[in-house]
């Protein structure tokens, strides 16, 4: 049992270290709740891997059915796609489950996403500079 | 031949000149030392000549911040906020040492993120980008020195130096964003004098709201230490926003690192501002 606590502490350090650190060009958490982690499943709309942030759009089926616009954002070029977030990773019309900071604008459905799950399982994680 | 033949010929062959001329430039500039084939000396090693030939120091390289005399953590940028106490990190100085007068406070306070350069692709700032650990380029040649700064979010800003011995450009003369400034060796230093900026609503710390004034002088001080490092002072002073002038000793590292182009996109760059809770009530 012991022994299987540290594999799982081990393997959360590896995966902190995999992530890569990301730039931003404002203060990260004036922005969005940086200790309150939210996820969403939906599918890509748009995915620009653009500076000073990346944009990813997805469309999400409320609890109600409607369908809802959330407009997620990133680190900046260099760092994703050193990371493997490519535009080949991440298609549009892909299902998506992502998880990361909410927005602090309660009208704004918005996220920094910190890690990514593309339908073939694959895993991209971001760590945000705060 | 027709005409249609000749103009078809002609470009094909600026296409493979330029090629050619490419190929061999990019494999010039990779180059340290003499090429083996020519027995010539490469571009960069040229350039470390001219500063041997002018009897400077040779500061020539791409470097990057590595140490900090007074580096910055998530609690002191936290620790300065505006009124909504919003948290504020990452910082670039640590605000209790640049002793704000109450105007700059003031404006801390009223500002908001919405007016700022950045989300119109504005790079950062100086003194701020000055500290940020970016690559930065420094090339001497006799008249000029540039400094390419590889900004990773936004687009790679360029700083020309003069050092031909002119003297500042004329108060009233149109302000400028990165300021007018001029260069001068002093013993084993170079001594780059900026002044002549633009107001700017972050141009103390690009991160943090704090403003500078068109009095804002920023002083660099170069030092070569050893052949991988440099001694940097930076002071710089703005009498509308502080009550005394900043200094700081860094140490810079030389990195093997090629400096390309970043590019902001400006569609996007204000895309994250509907995240935060707007400040004005106007505010759309």
């Amino acid at each position: 049992m012991r022994k299987f606590g540290l594999s799982l502490v081990f393997a959360a350090l590896a995966t902190l270290a995999l992530a890569p650190l990301v730039e931003a060009h404002h203060s990260v958490a004036t922005f969005f709740f940086l200790d309150k982690t939210v996820q969403l499943k939906g599918t890509v709309q748009e995915f620009r891997l653009v500076n000073p942030h990346m944009l990813l759009k997805l469309e999400v089926t409320a609890a109600d059915g409607t369908k809802e616009l959330w407009t997620l954002t990133g680190g900046v070029t260099g760092d994703l796609l050193a990371a493997g977030w490519t535009p080949q990773a991440i298609k549009f019309g892909d299902l998506v489950t992502v998880e990361g900071a909410p927005a602090r604008n309660p009208d704004a459905k918005g996220m920094y996403v910190r890690k990514l799950t593309t339908p073939e399982g694959k895993v991209l994680q971001q760590r945000i500079r705060d | 031949m027709n005409s249609s033949g000749r103009r078809f010929l002609s470009a094909a062959l600026a296409a493979i000149g330029l090629t050619l001329v490419a190929a061999v430039g990019v494999r010039v500039y990779a180059q340290d030392g003499p090429d083996p084939r020519t027995g010539r000396f490469s571009w960069e090693t040229r350039v470390t000549k001219t500063a041997e030939m002018l009897g400077v120091p040779d500061l020539t390289g791409t470097w990057v911040v590595t140490k900090r005399e007074h580096p910055v953590t998530a609690r002191i940028c936290d620790s300065h906020t505006d009124s909504r106490k919003l948290p504020r990190n990452p910082c670039r100085f640590d605000a209790s040492l640049l002793h704000l007068t109450d105007r700059a406070n003031a404006w801390l306070n009223w500002a908001d993120e919405r007016i700022e350069g950045k989300y119109y692709c504005v790079p950062e700032s100086i003194p701020s980008v000055l500290v940020r650990a970016y690559p930065v380029r420094i090339e001497q040649s006799k008249d000029s020195i540039t400094f390419e700064h590889q900004i990773t979010i936004h687009n790679t800003a360029t700083r020309t130096v003069a050092m031909d011995g002119r003297r500042h450009i004329f108060e009233g003369a149109i302000p400028l964003y990165y300021g007018d400034s001029i260069g001068k060796y002093e013993g084993n230093d170079l001594v780059v004098d900026t002044t002549n900026f633009t107001f700017d609503p972050n141009g103390i710390d690009y991160m943090t709201n704090i403003p500078s004034s068109w009095r804002k002088h920023v002083v660099e001080r170069y030092t070569r230490m050893a052949p991988d490092k440099l001694k940097f002072v930076l002071t710089f002073e703005d009498p509308e926003m502080m009550h005394q002038p900043y200094t700081e000793t860094l140490e810079m590292s030389k990195v093997n690192f090629e400096i390309t182009w970043t590019h902001c996109d400006l569609e996007n760059a204000d895309a994250d501002l509907i995240n935060m809770p707007p400040k004005y009530k106007d505010t759309k």
